[in-house]
């Protein structure tokens, strides 16, 4: 049995034991994870929301759930794609990770351990999304489209009420 | 995993979206409400406004050059009771909606509550839900005050 800290949950990235989010728990100011397994995969991973399957179904929701958008975060423009394994080494005693996580693309290691033994079955690193980037600026170019064709709309109508 | 990844992201935005809206009908619920405190508001401006009025038209005395047409128009002023009938009417004809609004911000704030719990244990967000709760019940402190005090201000005309 070994444990995960981190300071916070505010990071987009998501930690995923054999398949299943890491559940956290706040104690003593930190967020920790039990693990049982004894050699567990651990995955950290991140995905821009617009490379989904049905992406633009959903962003659409979301559009029209938002009014417009005017109600919705913007997504983000950091078109990048983590995907980290990592294999603990085999646990005698309750051993505690502190995990930290840096959102930077340009920095040199995303994820940072301190602790017992490990080690890292794919780059630390993130990729660049050029499907993410694509999908962004299709959905960027339809929502200030159809702004713009409500905004025209509603000036017609308008125009049109006060001519009658 | 990419799709599981991206699932509690898309809950973070569903719960980011209802945030926003309750915030929108927190704020909205306040306008009546300090629509309702300007009336007190405008009276005693109208007090002071009078007086510097008063201190012009003194000056007036001093400045033989000075415009007729300026004058009365200062001295129209002092007679002029639209502003406050403008206020009464609009405070008349939206009697109701605070109480739709704040029931409004209620549900919203109650959807991103339910969505936060569900998502608590792998993401944190808090910071978002917290400013949407504090707006709630400042709102709904507002909306208390609006209710208790309209025939108070209005003067019963309700």
């Amino acid at each position: 049995m070994f444990y995960l800290r981190l300071n916070n949950l505010d990071s987009n990235i998501v930690i995923m034991c054999n398949n299943q989010p890491l559940k956290f728990k706040k104690m003593h100011g930190k967020y920790v994870a039990c693990i049982d397994d004894m050699q567990a995969n651990i995955c950290f991973t991140y995905h821009h929301e617009l490379v989904d399957n049905f992406w633009f179904l959903k962003a659409l929701g979301f559009y029209l759930l938002s009014f417009f958008g005017i109600f919705m975060k913007r997504y983000p423009k950091t078109f990048y794609t983590l995907d980290v394994n990592i294999q603990f080494a085999p646990q005698l005693s309750e051993t505690y990770y502190d995990i930290i996580l840096n959102h930077n693309p340009n920095a040199e290691y995303p994820i940072t351990i301190s602790g017992g033994q490990y080690y890292f079955l794919s780059a630390n690193k993130f990729i660049k999304d050029e499907n993410a980037k694509k999908n962004y600026r299709i959905f960027k170019t339809f929502s200030i489209l159809t702004r713009l064709f409500v905004i025209i709309l509603v000036v017609v109508i308008i125009i049109v009420s006060f001519t009658k | 995993m990419k799709n599981k990844s991206i699932s509690i992201m898309h809950t973070k935005r569903f719960q980011s979206i209802f945030n926003r809206y309750s915030i929108f009908c927190s704020t909205l619920t306040l306008l009546p409400a300090l629509l309702l405190l300007s009336v007190p508001v405008i009276i005693i401006f109208k007090i002071f406004w009078i007086l510097i009025l008063i201190c012009f038209l003194l000056m007036t005395f001093f400045l033989p050059l000075l415009n007729e047409d300026f004058k009365n128009m200062l001295q129209n002023f002092t007679s002029d009771d639209t502003s406050m009938e403008v206020v009464k009417n609009v405070l008349i004809a939206t009697y109701y909606l605070p109480l739709i609004l704040i029931i409004f911000s209620g549900v919203f704030t109650i959807v991103s509550v339910i969505v936060s719990i569900c998502n608590r244990k792998y993401t944190n967000s808090k910071s978002g839900l917290i400013g949407a709760i504090v707006m709630f019940i400042i709102a709904l402190i507002f909306c208390i005050f609006y209710y208790s005090c309209f025939d108070m201000f209005i003067g019963g005309n309700n």
